[in-house]
């Protein structure tokens, strides 16, 4: 009987710790998994230098045709 | 708001946008890949698409080096640049072209869809023959041999007049001024393009009225116009960006937009005045418009008395257009007729716009001078903001009719009397005897021979019924029995029934062309047809002319597609063929050329023999005196493209550095040789300015008095002139009267004298001596005389109104009836017959048909083109909703459009206002069905557009102008039910 | 800088396509999505008007809002762009959003709705600036180079106006101001025949 309940505990363990090793790494499985509501998770985005800024706003003021 | 905001910024990005301050650089470069979920084939229910994460990328690295190719939109005349983007060989991105004063960057859909058509899916890719109804691929050789022998063949049996050469608008001016040379070499003046469909009622008329038949101003300049008349034109369809420049007259002006046309169009959305007439009616509406002008005394009677000749024979016939008769014929009340000629005389200088609206009818040649004569009235022409602004089609159609690729004249309109002849074997350093004896010749009606050379041939818009036609009745040995499209639709020329029975009777037919068109498909023919690849012309280089007169240069900016060849090349391959390339081309260098496109499905690499596009250039630049495209040598068009950033946007004029005064493009007439420097002419007729810097007079082109009266200007000529008055042509003996000569160099003198001393004139001169004496003295080389609105070598020397040959209102045949039955290039061409019977009670409804802005002409290479044809996927009729309710007609349901010479195309019903009740509208850049049936299976595989369609040229009817053989597409009768 | 924007004028739009093909042409956009498209009301009626619409990077968006997965974000210039990693296709913001600007590609045979594709402002995405993945995501990143949405760079009659908001407004007030008072309102020229 001991026997029986150590082997059942040795099941129980066995099962537990596949569940233990198997449990995700968000940073493993390459997809956001706890969602935060309202907030955004996906990669960051590169900011625009002031140097593209100064340049898009000489080709705004390009539009103003002729 | 309920949520938390994040600002998506990389905390890694900090570090590599520092790195770019310091470097000044970006770090990436753009990565090429082909975009392969494109679905093919019925297309309209999506289906088979690729998501955008799974593209198959195809060659090419993201970090391969960018070059810039500038080149110009081969869509339409309007010229806007193109920027290329090429890597690696392979066309990837195209960029706005700031820096060009036409264009500013902007472009239509079409314009920024090009970089498609240059490497798209659907090109024609190798050399096809049809055999046995399958397409077999060939090897170029071996198809040049065939060709080329069965044409041998039939010259030797029937004579050269039988092999018809239909050229491009499509050309550059180099490969269209070497066609020209290549169909008088081969010795016939079969050879024609689209001009003859398009604006030669234009070109005939406008050139008879003051000398030159383009367009006048420009479009930049209509930023001057105070007033904008727009009549049987639909710009923001047809020339978009030319909207741009309209809008600014518009707003910066105030100026009043006028819309005249029997469809309220996009253009006419716009519009401050919008005049719906009948089809056909133009002349009456012209007329109508100036009785209100003549009777309130609008005109500008000094400019009549100094500049126009003939407007007391016009006046006599505006008096009978009052305006009960004017509503009677056109249906346009005398009120709002008033009403726009206040806003013409009012808003002066007027700027007055036409296109096919006006040119495609039977009496074409009349609506054109009417227009001229509306402006001539008001004192609109010469000046800024006024003008004939004739919006022209294809982007090269100017410089193609310039170059003459037309069955009756020489390049720069010299015509085909033998003096011309003379003059361009001079040129082409040619035995005049050789060449004369290419030619054939036949019996004339008085029994003496006469040499075809000097006939005009067929235009393109009867091809057929040179096919059809009983040779007895064609002024010509034989029948045409080999034809050759070459860089031309077949579905823009109408009845398109009969073409496929001429098809069918052809020995042989070619197609050269970037695509198979629908020549490939249109005929049940199973043997003897060919189609050849030509590249279109961003895989090659060379001058392109804009509608304003303006010479632009193209680089190019990819190697030939595929197994395709640019025209140049062929017509070298020909030429040799038939045995005359090395008197063609002998001012000519003709260079090996390798054509190796890394990454792109070329199988091998290949050399080809191609004949050097600057030689052609300054060929043409020692030939064409006569309408001054002498000027532009190619260092200086190269040098105009690389600096378009000092051209002012209104006046075309540079500003500052070295091409400082010059005109953009160097408008022709550009006179004298390219070292003369003359800047261009950028407004015809400008007499506010000397004629060294751009200014003009009115070309003294018709002789020097008519019945008594003087032909030449009167107190009117251009600033600077030392004659104060008018005077005819130059010729050397007027030089020597004026004591001018001796302003000549011995060079010039020794030129002079090779080409027949006193009486050479400005034409022949090929040193260009006697236009830099005139010029140098202030004065026009080709004369300076009046306008005139009477052209009395014309049926119709007073433009009048004449009913169409296919009219509904049969009430009105009587009063204004058409021609008579008549011989016209070389065959029977019928008026009367036609217009006698009364079609009327069978078809009631007016057809008219006209432009997509998303497709061009035929439509093959648009349809061909994805993103396109994704914007316009059904061909459709235009149908009121009056009468569509009527005939239990609900919008989109298909139906049978029936004409009354026998055909009938199945289409898509459009229920709109647009067109007026009893006026049905079919756009014609369509093809691919014909009578319901489809004709997909007929296509090489792999080459049928995405988009078919029923041409409207299958309905449309016979009518062709009377002087220019132009065809009848703006007015025949149909009857239309559900299908 | 202020944040980007679009502005279509009407007066000057005449329903070309340029900006619609001008996209397609620089972003590789499939058969059957257009992220840019022309409206025309009227047609063929006098009062005829047309206008370009594509996403309007609202400043407060509604997809943004409702996305269940939070896959928006917004630039510091007021683009709003999205993470087609994350989108899971539900379609919820093509509901939200009052232009019609998410479109899906029909992926699949069943129909099913595909990542969600829409008008990126030429700025790409989250991906790294001008590189493959990018492009092959969300097609061309024109910002970063420091160019304008392509769409509007090549517009025929500079209808379509883009850029930092203060100036684009700053040229369409320059344009009111030359059509004279009342401009803004359609067919005032008509209505008063004002011209002639």
């Amino acid at each position: 009987m001991i026997i029986r309940f150590y082997k059942n505990l040795l099941i129980v363990l066995f099962i537990l710790s596949t569940f233990l090793i198997s449990s995700c790494r968000e940073d493993e499985q390459n997809r956001v998994l706890n969602y935060n509501k309202g907030v955004y998770l996906g990669e960051k985005d590169t900011p625009l230098t002031e140097q593209q800024i100064t340049k898009l706003r000489i080709h705004t003021s390009r539009q103003k045709s002729n | 708001m309920l949520r938390k905001k994040t600002k998506g910024v990389a905390i890694g990005s900090q570090t590599s946008s520092f790195i770019g301050k310091a470097t000044g650089k970006v770090v990436d470069r753009r990565a090429f890949l082909k975009g392969s979920g494109l679905a093919i084939g019925g297309l309209a229910t999506a289906a088979a698409l690729v998501g955008p994460n799974v593209k198959s990328a195809k060659a090419a690295a993201s970090n391969s080096a960018i070059s810039i190719k500038k080149s110009v939109c081969t869509h339409c005349s309007v010229g806007c640049t193109v920027i290329a983007e090429v890597q690696n060989g392979v066309w990837t991105g195209q960029e706005p072209g700031w820096d060009s004063p036409i264009n500013l960057g902007a472009h239509c859909a079409k314009g920024a869809s090009v970089r498609e058509t240059a490497s798209g899916e659907r090109r024609l890719k190798y050399p096809m023959k049809l055999v046995s109804g399958k397409w077999t691929r060939i090897s170029w050789d071996d198809a040049i041999n065939e060709i080329g022998d069965k044409m041998l063949d039939i010259r030797k049996s029937s004579g050269p007049d039988s092999v018809y050469w239909l050229g491009s608008a499509k050309f550059n001016n180099e490969q269209s001024y070497l066609f020209r040379k290549f169909y008088a070499y081969w010795g016939s003046n079969n050879g024609d393009h689209q001009a003859r469909i398009c604006h030669s009622t234009t070109v005939a008329g406008v050139a008879n009225t003051w000398g030159y038949g383009a367009m006048t101003n420009s479009y930049n300049d209509i930023h001057n116009s105070k007033a904008i008349f727009v009549i049987g034109g639909n710009p923001a369809e047809a020339h978009p960006v030319s909207l741009m420049h309209l809008m600014k007259a518009k707003e910066q002006n105030n100026a009043p937009l006028i819309v005249c046309d029997p469809r309220f169009t996009r253009t006419a959305a716009h519009a401050d005045e919008y005049v719906r007439f009948r089809p056909g009616s133009d002349v009456a509406l012209i007329w109508g418009i100036m009785w209100h002008i003549f009777e309130n005394k609008w005109e500008d009677k000094e400019y009549i008395r100094q500049r126009v000749y003939g407007m007391d024979d016009v006046r006599a016939e505006v008096k009978k257009w009052t305006p009960e008769e004017t509503e009677r014929v056109t249906g346009v009340p005398g009120s709002q007729l008033k009403r726009v000629a206040k806003i013409m005389a009012n808003n002066r200088p007027g700027t007055f716009i036409w296109c096919m609206g006006g040119t495609q009818h039977t009496n074409g040649n009349n609506n054109t001078r009417a227009y001229c004569a509306f402006q001539l009235a008001l004192g609109n022409m010469g000046t800024a903001g006024g003008g004939a602004n004739i919006f022209r089609g294809h982007d090269n159609v100017q410089g193609a009719t310039d170059m003459c690729i037309l069955s009756h004249s020489l390049p720069g309109y010299y015509g085909l009397a033998a003096g011309s002849w003379k003059h361009w074997a001079r040129v082409w350093e040619e035995d005049y005897d050789w060449l004369k004896a290419r030619f054939a010749s036949i019996k004339g009606k008085d029994g003496k021979t006469k040499s075809l050379m000097n006939h005009n041939g067929i235009p393109v818009s009867r091809w057929i019924d040179g096919v059809l036609e009983d040779k007895a009745n064609i002024e010509q040995p034989d029948n045409l029995r080999a034809m050759v499209f070459w860089g031309h639709a077949p579905n823009s020329q109408t009845r398109m029934k009969e073409m496929k029975v001429a098809m069918e009777k052809l020995d042989l037919m070619v197609v050269i062309d970037p695509y198979p068109t629908v020549s490939a498909v249109l005929s049940d023919k199973t043997d003897g047809v060919y189609l050849l690849p030509s590249t279109t012309q961003f895989e090659t280089y060379g001058s392109v002319t804009a509608s304003n007169r303006s010479l632009q240069w193209r680089e190019k900016v990819i190697d030939p597609s595929f197994d395709s060849l640019p025209d140049h090349t062929i017509m070298y391959k020909f030429a040799k063929k038939f045995g005359f390339a090395d008197r063609m081309f002998r001012k000519i260098k003709i260079n090996e050329v390798t054509y190796a496109n890394k990454g792109t499905k070329r199988e091998g690499v290949k050399t080809h023999e191609e004949p050097l596009i600057e030689d052609i250039t300054r060929e043409f630049n020692g030939g064409m005196w006569t309408i001054g495209y002498t000027g532009q040598s190619p260092e200086r068009l190269k040098a105009h493209m690389k600096n378009q950033h000092v051209f002012d946007r209104t006046t075309l004029k540079a500003v500052g550095g070295e091409l400082d005064g010059e005109y953009y493009g160097l408008p022709w007439p550009c006179w004298g040789t390219a070292d003369m420097k003359h800047p261009g002419t950028p407004l015809l007729y400008d007499t506010s300015k000397p004629v060294a810097e751009g200014g003009l007079c009115f070309r003294a082109r018709f002789g020097v008095e008519h019945e008594g009266n003087n032909l030449l200007a009167e107190g009117s000529y251009p600033v600077g002139s030392e004659i104060k008055d008018g005077y005819p042509q130059f010729t050397m003996a007027m030089l020597k009267k004026l004591g001018w000569d001796k302003d000549l160099t011995a060079k010039e003198k020794e030129a002079i004298d090779k080409v027949g001393g006193d009486k050479a004139n400005w034409k022949v001169d090929l040193s260009g001596g006697i236009q830099r004496v005139a010029i140098k003295h202030g004065c026009a080389p080709f004369g300076n005389a009046k306008a005139r609105v009477k052209v009395w070598t014309f049926p119709d020397p007073i433009p009048l109104h004449r009913e169409p040959l296919y009219t509904s209102r049969r009430d009105l045949v009587a009063d204004y009836p058409t021609y008579s039955d008549r011989m016209a290039y070389r065959l029977p061409t019928m008026y009367k017959s036609i217009q006698d019977v009364d079609h009327t009670a069978k078809y009631p409804l007016i057809l008219t048909s006209g432009r997509l802005v998303e497709y061009e002409g035929g439509g093959d290479e648009t349809r061909s083109n994805p993103w396109l044809a994704e914007l316009q996927q059904d061909m459709f009729v235009e149908i009121s909703t009056f009468d569509a309710n009527s005939k239990g007609i609900r919008n989109g349901a298909m139906v049978w459009v029936a004409t009354p010479e026998g055909a009938r195309i199945k289409v898509m019903a459009q229920v709109t206002e647009r067109v007026a009740k009893g006026v049905a509208f079919l756009p014609f850049h369509f093809g691919g069905h014909m009578e319901g049936k489809d004709l997909r299976s007929k296509y090489p595989v792999g080459s049928d557009p995405y988009v078919l369609g029923e041409s409207a040229n299958t309905a449309f009817t016979y009518g062709y102008d009377v002087v220019t053989q132009m065809q009848e597409t703006k007015c025949s009768l149909c009857q239309i039910e559900l299908a | 800088m202020a944040r980007m924007k679009f502005l279509c004028d009407a007066e000057r739009c005449i329903e070309c396509n340029a900006c619609v093909t001008a996209c397609k042409n620089e972003h590789e956009v499939p058969w059957g999505i257009n992220r840019r498209r022309v409206v025309t009301i009227q047609d063929g009626k006098p009062g005829e008007r047309s206008i370009s619409v594509a996403c309007m990077h609202c400043s407060d968006a509604p997809c943004m809002a409702v996305c269940p997965v939070d896959c928006f974000y917004q630039t510091e210039q007021g683009v709003v762009l999205h993470s087609k990693d994350l989108c899971i296709g539900c379609g919820y913001c093509f509901y939200a959003c009052p232009f019609g600007a998410p479109q899906y590609p029909q992926a699949g045979n069943y129909g099913s709705r595909g990542k969600m594709d829409k008008c990126t402002f030429c700025a790409g995405g989250p991906e790294t600036d001008m590189s493959d993945s990018e492009f092959q995501k969300y097609g061309r990143n024109r910002l970063a180079e420091g160019k304008l949405p392509v769409c509007a760079e090549m517009c025929s009659t500079k209808a379509l106006l883009a850029g930092d908001g203060d100036e684009v407004a700053n040229i369409f007030r320059e344009r009111v101001v030359s059509r004279g008072f009342g401009s803004g309102a359609w067919g005032w020229g008509t209505a008063y025949q004002l011209k002639g």
